[in-house]
């Protein structure tokens, strides 16, 4: 079977952007909006979007940033955050950005820098078609996201819903869900102290 | 339907065309690459930074831009920092910080509005409240006579 020009560059293209922005809904959004409810610090890892430290900013949320891009996560590059210090922590688009080998070393310290009870919100491509691109995700609303294609980025096998939940053994996981557009959301929460 | 110049009516006087963009070049002052400061810079007049500086820049409802070339290890303080170069240090602006393509920004951000290009690098704490406090912290630092003046 021949496939044209155009059915090659749209399966070298990540089925969650075919070039475009998207806005879908975000449960996991929501739930941990909701979980901040009017304050709480905020570790915000991933690309920097002003429009989600704007939001964020808005509800009263101290946010710290770290613009993660693949290099520095490959590098593991030294994130000087203090531990059990934030009530959530937004990771997006970073753990397939790192070699298989060093996620569990991440997904550690991920773990380390949530409060008891903090929530850990992952946004994740669904496979590997997201693989050499980026895409940079906007909160847009209490429960909505927005993402635009952004800058191709080194990436690593995305890993899958089970692997994901097996880097986190000291968190529960209130919600996987699978969202428009080809993405993945994880809502995971440490276990309140005591 | 249209109306003629009438040759005997008086025109509006025409303003040499060299006259506004001799104030503009006035009105911002550069710092060019070959510039390295080390203390505080103030001033009442827009600024562009392509040198190096380490210490602290204040200009007091003033915009500052740090060019691509530009290496700050300070803390900034301006209405409007627009950021190309590469900032270490605090930034506090009144109106809004702009990080733009291929900025970099290691500190804190003080302001009430932000701006992230694709491309630009930003690691530090938000603060989208205390913005407004942001002038008044200006007027504070630039009221302390500065060892550069802009």
């Amino acid at each position: 079977m021949l496939f044209g020009k155009k059915s090659l560059a749209a399966s070298a293209r990540p089925a969650t952007s075919r070039g475009r922005r998207g806005v879908f809904p975000s449960p996991g959004l929501k739930e941990t909006l909701e979980h901040l409810g009017g304050g709480g610090p905020v570790l915000d890892l991933g690309p920097a979007d002003d429009g989600t430290l704007s939001f964020l900013g808005e509800l009263h949320h101290e946010v710290q940033v770290a613009d993660l891009d693949a290099a520095a996560l490959a590098r593991g590059d030294e994130l000087p955050y203090e531990q059990e210090a934030y009530r959530a922590v937004l990771g997006w688009d970073i753990l397939f950005r790192v070699p298989q080998e060093q996620r569990s070393a991440l997904a550690d310290t991920l773990t380390g820098w949530l409060q008891p009870g903090g929530v850990l919100f992952l946004i994740l491509p669904l496979d590997s078609q997201g693989l050499g691109w980026s895409y940079r995700f906007r909160i847009v609303g209490p429960s909505r996201l927005e993402y635009r294609p952004g800058r191709a980025l080194l990436a690593h096998p995305v890993p899958s819903n089970r692997e994901v939940l097996s880097l986190f053994p000291g968190l529960e996981c209130n919600g996987a869900r699978i969202l428009r557009h080809g993405a993945r959301e994880f809502v995971l929460r440490r276990p309140p102290a005591g | 339907m249209w109306e003629k110049k009438d040759p005997t009516k008086p025109q509006p006087a025409q303003t040499p065309a060299t006259h506004d963009s001799a104030r503009d070049m006035r009105a911002t002052v550069n710092f060019g690459k070959s510039i390295v400061i080390k203390g505080e810079v103030t001033g009442h007049e827009d600024l562009t930074i392509d040198g190096k500086v380490e210490g602290k820049v204040s200009l007091r409802e003033h915009n500052l831009t740090v060019g691509k070339n530009g290496r700050l290890n300070a803390e900034l303080v301006a209405k409007r920092i627009i950021i190309m170069g590469h900032v270490t240090g605090n930034v506090c602006a009144s109106e809004k910080v702009e990080l733009l393509e291929g900025g970099q920004l290691e500190g804190d951000i003080t302001a009430p509005r932000l701006s992230i290009a694709d491309g630009a690098h930003f690691r530090g704490k938000v603060d989208m409240e205390g913005g407004e406090h942001a002038s008044v912290h200006a007027d504070a630092v630039a009221s302390i006579a500065g060892k550069v003046s802009a």
